[in-house]
Protein backbone atom coordinates (compact mmCIF):
# COMPACT_ATOMS: atom_id res chain seq x y z
CA UNK A 1 0.00 0.00 0.00
CA UNK A 2 1.49 3.24 -0.87
CA UNK A 3 1.57 5.98 1.32
CA UNK A 4 -0.10 9.34 0.99
CA UNK A 5 1.82 12.70 0.77
CA UNK A 6 1.41 14.58 4.34
CA UNK A 7 0.02 18.19 3.59
CA UNK A 8 1.79 20.85 5.67
CA UNK A 9 -1.07 20.76 8.32
CA UNK A 10 -0.57 16.63 9.31
CA UNK A 11 3.11 17.36 9.26
CA UNK A 12 3.03 20.45 11.57
CA UNK A 13 0.63 18.17 14.01
CA UNK A 14 2.99 15.51 14.05
CA UNK A 15 5.97 17.42 14.44
CA UNK A 16 6.58 17.51 17.62
CA UNK A 17 6.50 13.58 18.17
CA UNK A 18 8.55 13.64 15.22
CA UNK A 19 11.01 15.77 17.28
CA UNK A 20 10.66 13.73 20.19
CA UNK A 21 11.05 10.40 18.33
CA UNK A 22 7.45 9.07 19.14
CA UNK A 23 5.76 8.35 16.01
CA UNK A 24 6.15 5.11 14.42
CA UNK A 25 7.95 3.76 11.56
CA UNK A 26 5.27 4.46 8.88
CA UNK A 27 4.31 8.01 9.90
CA UNK A 28 8.27 9.09 10.87
CA UNK A 29 8.58 8.14 6.72
CA UNK A 30 5.95 10.30 6.25
CA UNK A 31 7.37 13.46 7.84
CA UNK A 32 10.60 12.89 6.70
CA UNK A 33 9.59 12.95 2.91
CA UNK A 34 7.70 16.11 3.71
CA UNK A 35 10.01 17.74 5.00
CA UNK A 36 12.49 17.19 2.46
CA UNK A 37 10.31 19.06 0.27
CA UNK A 38 8.59 21.87 2.20
CA UNK A 39 11.12 24.48 3.32
CA UNK A 40 8.53 25.72 6.08
CA UNK A 41 8.23 22.93 7.70
CA UNK A 42 11.39 22.30 7.60
CA UNK A 43 11.70 25.80 9.42
CA UNK A 44 10.20 25.11 12.40
CA UNK A 45 11.52 21.94 12.98
CA UNK A 46 14.02 23.85 13.39
CA UNK A 47 12.71 25.92 15.75
CA UNK A 48 11.52 23.78 17.66
CA UNK A 49 14.78 21.96 17.99
CA UNK A 50 16.13 25.28 18.87
CA UNK A 51 13.37 26.35 21.32
CA UNK A 52 13.98 22.77 22.76
CA UNK A 53 17.83 23.18 23.01
CA UNK A 54 17.12 26.33 24.80
CA UNK A 55 14.99 24.36 27.87
CA UNK A 56 17.38 21.93 27.71
CA UNK A 57 20.08 24.20 29.35
CA UNK A 58 17.13 25.17 31.58
CA UNK A 59 17.08 21.49 32.88
CA UNK A 60 20.35 22.32 34.69
CA UNK A 61 19.19 24.55 37.27
CA UNK A 62 19.55 23.94 40.10
CA UNK A 63 18.44 24.32 44.07
CA UNK A 64 20.67 24.29 46.97
CA UNK A 65 20.56 21.88 49.69
CA UNK A 66 19.86 24.42 52.10
CA UNK A 67 16.03 25.59 50.79
CA UNK A 68 15.29 21.87 50.20
CA UNK A 69 15.71 21.13 53.71
CA UNK A 70 14.13 23.94 54.93
CA UNK A 71 10.93 23.32 52.44
CA UNK A 72 10.94 19.90 54.01
CA UNK A 73 10.83 20.87 57.82
CA UNK A 74 8.66 23.61 56.64
CA UNK A 75 5.55 23.91 58.92
CA UNK A 76 3.01 25.39 56.65
CA UNK A 77 0.83 26.23 59.58
CA UNK A 78 1.94 29.67 60.62
CA UNK A 79 2.43 30.92 57.67
CA UNK A 80 -0.62 29.60 55.07
CA UNK A 81 -2.77 28.61 58.02
CA UNK A 82 -2.54 32.28 59.15
CA UNK A 83 -2.75 33.34 55.55
CA UNK A 84 -0.48 35.73 56.17
CA UNK A 85 1.70 36.01 52.94
CA UNK A 86 -1.07 35.83 50.96
CA UNK A 87 -2.21 39.30 51.94
CA UNK A 88 -1.25 42.02 49.25
CA UNK A 89 1.90 43.59 50.19
CA UNK A 90 0.52 46.77 51.39
CA UNK A 91 -1.96 45.32 53.65
CA UNK A 92 0.87 43.78 55.37
CA UNK A 93 3.01 46.68 55.56
CA UNK A 94 0.19 48.52 57.30
CA UNK A 95 -0.79 46.11 59.23
CA UNK A 96 3.04 45.94 60.71
CA UNK A 97 3.33 49.82 61.08
CA UNK A 98 0.28 49.47 63.17
CA UNK A 99 1.88 46.84 65.33
CA UNK A 100 4.90 48.81 65.69
CA UNK A 101 3.36 52.24 66.32
CA UNK A 102 1.37 50.60 68.92
CA UNK A 103 4.15 48.89 70.71
CA UNK A 104 5.55 52.75 70.48
CA UNK A 105 2.02 54.31 72.12
CA UNK A 106 2.15 51.59 74.68
CA UNK A 107 5.73 52.30 75.71
CA UNK A 108 5.40 55.70 75.98
CA UNK A 109 1.98 55.39 78.09
CA UNK A 110 3.38 53.12 80.17
CA UNK A 111 6.77 55.31 80.46
CA UNK A 112 4.88 58.01 81.50
CA UNK A 113 2.99 56.57 83.97
CA UNK A 114 6.38 55.33 85.69
CA UNK A 115 7.53 58.81 85.74
CA UNK A 116 4.24 60.02 86.97
CA UNK A 117 4.61 57.77 90.03
CA UNK A 118 8.40 58.45 90.09
CA UNK A 119 7.18 61.56 90.62
CA UNK A 120 4.99 60.84 93.63
CA UNK A 121 7.59 58.69 94.95
CA UNK A 122 9.49 61.44 95.62
CA UNK A 123 6.74 63.59 96.56
CA UNK A 124 5.77 61.01 99.57
CA UNK A 125 9.12 61.40 100.57
CA UNK A 126 9.21 64.90 101.51
CA UNK A 127 5.66 63.87 102.92
CA UNK A 128 7.14 61.39 105.17
CA UNK A 129 9.48 63.58 106.92
CA UNK A 130 7.05 66.06 108.07
CA UNK A 131 3.94 63.93 108.06
CA UNK A 132 3.17 63.04 111.19
CA UNK A 133 0.15 60.50 112.85
CA UNK A 134 -3.30 62.04 114.32
CA UNK A 135 -5.13 59.34 116.33
CA UNK A 136 -8.89 60.27 115.83
CA UNK A 137 -8.09 62.75 113.45
CA UNK A 138 -9.42 63.04 110.30
CA UNK A 139 -6.24 64.94 108.33
CA UNK A 140 -4.15 67.65 108.81
CA UNK A 141 -6.94 70.51 108.67
CA UNK A 142 -8.42 69.92 111.57
CA UNK A 143 -5.25 70.14 113.57
CA UNK A 144 -4.18 73.24 114.88
CA UNK A 145 -1.78 75.22 113.06
CA UNK A 146 0.47 75.74 115.41
CA UNK A 147 0.85 71.67 116.57
CA UNK A 148 2.07 71.19 112.85
CA UNK A 149 4.70 73.46 113.86
CA UNK A 150 5.42 71.39 117.15
CA UNK A 151 6.13 68.66 115.10
CA UNK A 152 9.34 69.60 113.79
CA UNK A 153 10.43 70.83 117.19
CA UNK A 154 9.65 67.90 118.65
CA UNK A 155 11.47 65.81 115.72
CA UNK A 156 14.73 67.39 116.84
CA UNK A 157 14.14 67.14 120.54
CA UNK A 158 13.44 63.45 120.19
CA UNK A 159 17.13 63.00 118.37
CA UNK A 160 18.65 65.16 120.22
CA UNK A 161 18.05 64.41 123.75
CA UNK A 162 19.07 60.75 122.15
CA UNK A 163 22.73 61.75 121.78
CA UNK A 164 22.56 63.51 125.51
CA UNK A 165 23.84 61.88 128.40
CA UNK A 166 22.60 61.60 132.19
CA UNK A 167 19.92 63.78 132.50
CA UNK A 168 18.59 64.53 129.32
CA UNK A 169 17.57 60.56 128.84
CA UNK A 170 15.20 60.73 130.78
CA UNK A 171 13.83 63.33 128.14
CA UNK A 172 14.26 60.64 125.07
CA UNK A 173 11.70 58.48 126.90
CA UNK A 174 9.00 61.47 126.87
CA UNK A 175 6.72 61.75 123.93
CA UNK A 176 5.93 64.96 122.47
CA UNK A 177 3.20 65.18 124.52
CA UNK A 178 4.33 65.14 127.67
CA UNK A 179 7.23 67.50 127.06
CA UNK A 180 4.82 69.93 125.99
CA UNK A 181 3.27 69.24 129.49
CA UNK A 182 6.91 69.85 131.33
CA UNK A 183 7.08 72.91 128.81
CA UNK A 184 3.52 74.14 130.06
CA UNK A 185 4.16 73.26 133.43
CA UNK A 186 6.96 75.54 134.09
CA UNK A 187 5.93 78.67 131.83
CA UNK A 188 2.93 79.92 131.03
CA UNK A 189 -0.23 77.48 130.32
CA UNK A 190 -0.24 76.21 127.27
CA UNK A 191 -3.75 75.03 125.11
CA UNK A 192 -2.30 73.10 123.24
CA UNK A 193 -0.96 70.85 125.56
CA UNK A 194 -4.25 69.03 126.56
CA UNK A 195 -4.98 68.75 122.62
CA UNK A 196 -4.73 65.60 120.85
CA UNK A 197 -1.66 63.35 120.91
CA UNK A 198 1.16 64.28 117.74
CA UNK A 199 3.36 61.64 117.48
CA UNK A 200 6.30 62.22 114.85
CA UNK A 201 9.09 60.03 112.72
CA UNK A 202 11.13 59.96 116.03
CA UNK A 203 8.57 58.40 117.86
CA UNK A 204 8.17 55.96 115.32
CA UNK A 205 11.91 54.95 115.90
CA UNK A 206 11.28 55.03 119.87
CA UNK A 207 8.81 52.34 119.02
CA UNK A 208 5.68 54.49 120.02
CA UNK A 209 4.19 53.56 116.53
CA UNK A 210 5.10 51.80 113.16
CA UNK A 211 5.48 53.07 110.17
CA UNK A 212 2.28 51.47 108.87
CA UNK A 213 0.64 53.70 111.34
CA UNK A 214 2.27 56.59 110.21
CA UNK A 215 -0.09 58.90 108.85
CA UNK A 216 0.77 60.85 105.79
CA UNK A 217 -0.71 64.91 105.64
CA UNK A 218 -2.74 65.09 102.38
CA UNK A 219 -1.36 69.07 101.90
CA UNK A 220 1.82 68.91 103.54
CA UNK A 221 3.75 70.51 101.11
CA UNK A 222 1.24 73.67 100.77
CA UNK A 223 0.90 73.75 104.24
CA UNK A 224 4.90 74.23 104.62
CA UNK A 225 5.33 76.30 101.45
CA UNK A 226 2.13 78.33 101.48
CA UNK A 227 1.08 78.70 104.82
CA UNK A 228 -1.80 80.86 106.08
CA UNK A 229 -1.34 84.16 106.38
CA UNK A 230 -2.77 84.35 109.83
CA UNK A 231 -0.69 84.66 113.12
CA UNK A 232 -0.79 81.25 113.69
CA UNK A 233 0.08 79.97 110.97
CA UNK A 234 3.12 81.81 110.99
CA UNK A 235 4.37 79.04 113.26
CA UNK A 236 3.34 76.13 110.75
CA UNK A 237 6.00 74.17 109.67
CA UNK A 238 9.01 75.83 112.08
CA UNK A 239 11.70 73.41 112.61
CA UNK A 240 15.06 73.67 114.55
CA UNK A 241 18.15 73.44 112.64
CA UNK A 242 21.40 73.19 113.92
CA UNK A 243 22.31 76.52 115.38
CA UNK A 244 25.48 78.19 113.79
CA UNK A 245 26.88 79.10 117.42
CA UNK A 246 25.27 76.17 119.67
CA UNK A 247 27.27 73.31 120.01
CA UNK A 248 25.05 70.50 118.25
CA UNK A 249 27.02 67.20 118.71
CA UNK A 250 25.72 65.10 116.15
CA UNK A 251 25.91 61.30 115.96
CA UNK A 252 24.19 58.71 113.79
CA UNK A 253 22.11 57.16 116.73
CA UNK A 254 20.95 60.81 117.27
CA UNK A 255 18.45 60.65 113.87
CA UNK A 256 16.08 57.91 113.40
CA UNK A 257 16.82 56.62 110.65
CA UNK A 258 13.47 56.42 109.20
CA UNK A 259 13.74 60.07 109.48
CA UNK A 260 17.01 60.46 108.09
CA UNK A 261 16.04 58.54 104.50
CA UNK A 262 13.58 60.92 104.14
CA UNK A 263 14.77 64.06 104.31
CA UNK A 264 12.61 66.82 102.58
CA UNK A 265 14.22 68.95 99.66
CA UNK A 266 15.68 72.12 100.83
CA UNK A 267 13.69 75.54 100.00
CA UNK A 268 14.69 78.93 100.18
CA UNK A 269 13.91 80.01 103.59
CA UNK A 270 16.02 81.13 106.14
CA UNK A 271 16.02 81.13 110.04
CA UNK A 272 17.82 83.73 112.16
CA UNK A 273 19.80 82.10 114.91
CA UNK A 274 20.96 83.47 118.05
CA UNK A 275 22.80 83.20 121.12
CA UNK A 276 23.67 85.22 124.00
CA UNK A 277 25.08 84.83 127.26
CA UNK A 278 24.37 86.05 130.69
CA UNK A 279 24.36 85.59 133.70
CA UNK A 280 21.17 84.21 135.98
CA UNK A 281 19.50 82.85 132.86
CA UNK A 282 16.22 82.22 135.45
CA UNK A 283 16.06 85.63 136.67
CA UNK A 284 16.22 87.10 132.64
CA UNK A 285 14.23 84.12 130.37
CA UNK A 286 10.77 85.75 132.21
CA UNK A 287 11.58 88.82 130.89
CA UNK A 288 12.90 87.59 127.44
CA UNK A 289 9.70 86.22 126.92
CA UNK A 290 7.67 89.10 128.25
CA UNK A 291 9.72 91.42 125.54
CA UNK A 292 9.42 88.98 122.61
CA UNK A 293 5.60 88.38 123.50
CA UNK A 294 5.64 92.47 123.63
CA UNK A 295 6.54 92.55 119.97
CA UNK A 296 4.16 89.77 118.57
CA UNK A 297 6.11 87.35 118.91
CA UNK A 298 5.03 83.51 118.52
CA UNK A 299 6.07 80.73 119.80
CA UNK A 300 7.52 78.22 117.09
CA UNK A 301 7.79 74.87 117.72
CA UNK A 302 6.76 72.27 120.68
CA UNK A 303 8.05 73.91 123.60
CA UNK A 304 6.96 77.54 125.19
CA UNK A 305 9.06 80.29 124.71
CA UNK A 306 11.65 80.26 127.28
CA UNK A 307 12.25 76.32 127.76
CA UNK A 308 14.55 75.60 130.35
CA UNK A 309 17.52 73.63 129.44
CA UNK A 310 20.60 72.32 131.32
CA UNK A 311 22.86 75.07 130.98
CA UNK A 312 20.28 77.79 129.60
CA UNK A 313 17.15 78.71 128.01
CA UNK A 314 15.67 78.00 124.65
CA UNK A 315 13.19 80.23 122.40
CA UNK A 316 11.91 79.12 119.23
CA UNK A 317 9.54 81.45 117.72
CA UNK A 318 8.09 83.37 114.93
CA UNK A 319 8.32 87.40 114.84
CA UNK A 320 7.34 90.25 112.42
CA UNK A 321 9.80 91.16 110.06
CA UNK A 322 9.55 94.77 111.25
CA UNK A 323 10.08 94.34 114.93
CA UNK A 324 13.24 92.76 114.30
CA UNK A 325 15.08 95.23 114.96
CA UNK A 326 12.97 96.39 118.08
CA UNK A 327 13.88 93.09 119.22
CA UNK A 328 17.89 93.21 118.99
CA UNK A 329 17.46 96.40 120.77
CA UNK A 330 15.82 94.65 123.44
CA UNK A 331 17.52 91.71 123.44
CA UNK A 332 21.19 93.85 123.64
CA UNK A 333 19.94 95.18 127.06
CA UNK A 334 20.63 92.12 128.34
CA UNK A 335 23.15 91.11 126.77
CA UNK A 336 25.33 91.09 123.94
CA UNK A 337 23.92 88.88 121.07
CA UNK A 338 25.81 86.76 118.33
CA UNK A 339 23.35 86.18 115.66
CA UNK A 340 23.02 84.72 112.03
CA UNK A 341 20.74 84.58 109.32
CA UNK A 342 21.01 81.05 108.00
CA UNK A 343 19.43 79.39 104.97
CA UNK A 344 17.21 76.69 105.66
CA UNK A 345 14.20 74.66 104.12
CA UNK A 346 11.42 76.25 105.75
CA UNK A 347 9.85 79.44 104.02
CA UNK A 348 8.48 81.48 106.38
CA UNK A 349 5.23 83.88 104.95
CA UNK A 350 5.98 87.30 103.94
CA UNK A 351 7.02 89.42 106.64
CA UNK A 352 7.48 86.53 109.04
CA UNK A 353 10.87 85.66 110.31
CA UNK A 354 12.07 82.98 112.64
CA UNK A 355 14.44 83.18 115.26
CA UNK A 356 16.22 80.42 117.77
CA UNK A 357 17.82 82.02 120.52
CA UNK A 358 19.85 80.32 122.69
CA UNK A 359 20.38 81.80 125.96
CA UNK A 360 22.98 80.40 128.24
CA UNK A 361 24.77 80.65 131.80
CA UNK A 362 27.44 83.08 131.42
CA UNK A 363 28.84 80.67 134.03
CA UNK A 364 28.24 77.25 133.49
CA UNK A 365 30.96 74.82 131.84
CA UNK A 366 31.68 75.39 128.15
CA UNK A 367 31.58 72.58 125.54
CA UNK A 368 33.92 72.94 122.42
CA UNK A 369 31.68 74.56 119.79
CA UNK A 370 30.57 73.72 116.33
CA UNK A 371 31.43 74.30 113.22
CA UNK A 372 28.04 76.45 111.88
CA UNK A 373 28.94 75.45 108.39
CA UNK A 374 28.36 71.78 109.10
CA UNK A 375 26.10 71.09 105.39
CA UNK A 376 24.18 67.91 107.59
CA UNK A 377 23.03 70.18 109.76
CA UNK A 378 21.14 72.37 107.15
CA UNK A 379 18.97 69.53 106.13
CA UNK A 380 18.81 68.30 109.21
CA UNK A 381 15.71 68.17 111.45
CA UNK A 382 16.60 71.31 113.68
CA UNK A 383 16.53 70.07 117.54
CA UNK A 384 20.20 69.20 117.01
CA UNK A 385 20.65 72.12 118.89
CA UNK A 386 18.46 71.00 121.73
CA UNK A 387 20.67 68.22 122.56
CA UNK A 388 23.08 70.45 123.61
CA UNK A 389 22.50 73.18 126.18
CA UNK A 390 26.20 74.46 126.12
CA UNK A 391 26.66 76.97 123.53
CA UNK A 392 29.51 77.90 122.10
CA UNK A 393 31.45 80.77 123.65
CA UNK A 394 31.51 84.06 121.60
CA UNK A 395 34.46 84.22 119.47
CA UNK A 396 35.80 87.05 119.92
CA UNK A 397 37.90 87.38 117.12
CA UNK A 398 35.05 87.51 115.15
CA UNK A 399 32.28 89.77 116.41
CA UNK A 400 31.23 91.78 113.52
CA UNK A 401 30.27 88.42 111.64
CA UNK A 402 27.15 87.75 114.07
CA UNK A 403 26.45 91.43 114.37
CA UNK B 1 8.26 13.61 48.83
CA UNK B 2 11.65 13.47 48.11
CA UNK B 3 14.49 15.86 47.45
CA UNK B 4 14.34 15.79 43.80
CA UNK B 5 10.27 16.08 43.84
CA UNK B 6 10.62 18.93 46.29
CA UNK B 7 13.57 20.78 43.67
CA UNK B 8 11.02 19.47 40.80
CA UNK B 9 8.08 21.60 42.04
CA UNK B 10 10.46 24.61 43.18
CA UNK B 11 11.91 24.97 39.84
CA UNK B 12 7.90 24.81 38.05
CA UNK B 13 7.14 27.45 40.34
CA UNK B 14 10.35 29.75 39.41
CA UNK B 15 9.72 29.33 36.06
CA UNK B 16 6.52 29.94 36.38
CA UNK B 17 6.06 33.29 37.80
CA UNK B 18 10.00 33.85 38.10
CA UNK B 19 10.13 34.74 41.46
CA UNK B 20 12.51 32.64 43.90
CA UNK B 21 11.07 33.57 47.34
CA UNK B 22 7.41 32.85 45.70
CA UNK B 23 8.43 29.76 44.27
CA UNK B 24 9.51 28.59 47.69
CA UNK B 25 6.35 29.07 49.52
CA UNK B 26 4.17 27.95 46.68
CA UNK B 27 6.21 24.70 46.96
CA UNK B 28 5.62 24.53 50.46
CA UNK B 29 2.01 25.20 49.67
CA UNK B 30 1.84 21.86 47.50
CA UNK B 31 3.89 20.22 49.61
CA UNK B 32 1.26 20.52 52.63
CA UNK B 33 -1.22 19.79 49.78
CA UNK B 34 0.39 16.65 48.94
CA UNK B 35 1.08 15.52 52.42
CA UNK B 36 -2.57 15.70 53.15
CA UNK B 37 -3.98 14.00 49.90
CA UNK B 38 -1.23 11.43 49.79
CA UNK B 39 -2.62 9.87 53.41
CA UNK B 40 -4.36 6.77 52.10
CA UNK B 41 -5.11 7.79 48.50
CA UNK B 42 -4.19 5.00 45.63
CA UNK B 43 -2.51 7.47 43.35
CA UNK B 44 0.85 7.90 42.55
CA UNK B 45 2.89 10.58 44.27
CA UNK B 46 4.12 12.29 40.85
CA UNK B 47 0.18 12.23 39.83
CA UNK B 48 -0.77 14.20 43.11
CA UNK B 49 2.27 16.59 42.84
CA UNK B 50 1.27 17.92 39.39
CA UNK B 51 -2.57 17.85 40.47
CA UNK B 52 -1.41 20.19 43.62
CA UNK B 53 0.57 21.89 41.47
CA UNK B 54 -1.33 22.74 39.11
CA UNK B 55 -3.98 24.05 41.58
CA UNK B 56 -1.63 26.52 43.41
CA UNK B 57 -0.57 27.73 39.96
CA UNK B 58 -3.68 28.33 38.49
CA UNK B 59 -4.74 29.81 42.00
CA UNK B 60 -1.92 32.27 42.30
CA UNK B 61 -1.71 33.07 38.51
CA UNK B 62 -5.05 34.60 39.34
CA UNK B 63 -3.91 36.44 42.30
CA UNK B 64 -0.52 38.42 41.15
CA UNK B 65 1.06 38.95 37.60
CA UNK B 66 4.82 37.53 36.13
CA UNK B 67 7.78 39.08 37.97
CA UNK B 68 10.23 40.14 35.76
CA UNK B 69 13.32 37.60 35.54
CA UNK B 70 15.67 38.31 38.69
CA UNK B 71 19.16 39.22 38.03
CA UNK B 72 20.38 37.17 41.14
CA UNK B 73 18.95 34.12 42.98
CA UNK B 74 20.43 32.92 45.93
CA UNK B 75 18.83 29.19 46.23
CA UNK B 76 18.64 28.72 42.60
CA UNK B 77 20.97 28.13 39.97
CA UNK B 78 20.42 28.80 36.58
CA UNK B 79 23.02 28.12 33.64
CA UNK B 80 25.09 31.77 33.10
CA UNK B 81 24.48 31.17 29.48
CA UNK B 82 21.23 30.93 29.84
CA UNK B 83 18.58 34.25 28.87
CA UNK B 84 15.75 33.91 30.68
CA UNK B 85 14.29 36.71 29.12
CA UNK B 86 12.95 34.18 26.22
CA UNK B 87 11.16 31.93 28.67
CA UNK B 88 9.44 35.05 30.73
CA UNK B 89 8.04 36.39 27.23
CA UNK B 90 7.06 33.20 26.30
CA UNK B 91 5.35 32.91 29.41
CA UNK B 92 3.54 36.12 28.89
CA UNK B 93 2.29 35.07 25.58
CA UNK B 94 0.95 31.58 25.87
CA UNK B 95 -1.32 29.94 27.60
CA UNK B 96 -0.86 28.82 31.24
CA UNK B 97 -1.41 24.90 30.23
CA UNK B 98 0.56 25.05 27.60
CA UNK B 99 3.03 26.76 29.54
CA UNK B 100 2.69 24.68 32.27
CA UNK B 101 3.03 21.32 30.03
CA UNK B 102 6.25 22.47 28.61
CA UNK B 103 8.28 23.39 31.76
CA UNK B 104 7.17 19.66 33.43
CA UNK B 105 8.25 18.24 30.34
CA UNK B 106 11.36 20.18 29.44
CA UNK B 107 12.78 21.86 31.56
CA UNK B 108 11.69 19.69 34.59
CA UNK B 109 11.87 15.80 32.87
CA UNK B 110 8.37 14.54 34.34
CA UNK B 111 7.10 11.83 32.08
CA UNK B 112 4.52 12.40 29.69
CA UNK B 113 1.58 10.17 31.20
CA UNK B 114 1.82 11.50 34.82
CA UNK B 115 1.74 14.97 33.85
CA UNK B 116 -1.41 13.99 31.64
CA UNK B 117 -2.56 12.23 34.57
CA UNK B 118 -2.04 15.13 36.67
CA UNK B 119 -3.73 18.00 34.94
CA UNK B 120 -6.63 15.65 34.05
CA UNK B 121 -5.79 15.14 29.98
CA UNK B 122 -4.51 12.54 27.53
CA UNK B 123 -0.77 12.05 26.84
CA UNK B 124 -1.56 13.43 22.99
CA UNK B 125 -2.76 16.93 24.79
CA UNK B 126 0.19 17.18 26.47
CA UNK B 127 2.07 16.67 23.45
CA UNK B 128 -0.05 19.56 21.38
CA UNK B 129 0.74 21.64 23.62
CA UNK B 130 4.05 21.07 24.08
CA UNK B 131 3.92 21.42 20.34
CA UNK B 132 2.80 24.48 19.67
CA UNK B 133 4.63 25.94 23.01
CA UNK B 134 7.84 24.80 21.77
CA UNK B 135 7.06 26.44 17.95
CA UNK B 136 6.08 29.68 19.83
CA UNK B 137 9.26 29.65 21.71
CA UNK B 138 11.21 28.65 18.44
CA UNK B 139 10.13 31.85 17.14
CA UNK B 140 11.23 33.85 19.49
CA UNK B 141 14.65 32.72 19.69
CA UNK B 142 16.95 33.94 16.77
CA UNK B 143 18.95 31.16 14.87
CA UNK B 144 22.26 31.97 16.12
CA UNK B 145 20.92 30.99 19.69
CA UNK B 146 20.71 34.99 20.66
CA UNK B 147 24.62 34.97 20.81
CA UNK B 148 24.20 31.95 23.02
CA UNK B 149 21.41 33.51 24.64
CA UNK B 150 19.95 29.86 24.85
Amino acid sequence: MASRELSCFLCREMLYEFQVGALDERRRHAVERHLSVCQDCTRLLQESQRAAHYLGTLTQSKISTKAVNDLKGYNPLLVHRKGWRRLPESLRWGLEALLVALIIAAGFHFGSQWFSNREKTKASQVVLAEGETLPGEAGVSNLPEDKLADVDAEEGLEGADKSESGETEAATEETPQEVAMQAAATTAPAPEASAAPVETPAVIASGTITPADYKIPQRPLVLALNPPATPAAQAVAATVPAATPLPAPKTASSQPAAVSSAVPAEGNGFVYRMAMSVRGVDRVTPELKSAIEALDGQKAGQVQLGWKKPGGSYFHFTLPEANFDSLMKDLRAFAQVRHSKDPHKRVMPPGTIRIILWVEELDAPKSAPVPSSAPDEADSEAPAEESSPEPAAPDPSTPEENE
Amino acid sequence: MSDTQIKSVALFFFFAFFDEQKSLDLTARVIRLVRKKAKGAEVPLEVLIVQAAQKVLVKEAKRTDVAPPPQTLQTLQIPDETQLGYLHALRRKIALDEYSALVWTHIIGFPEPALAAGLGSTVGTIRHRNGAALRTLGQMIPPDGGARGI
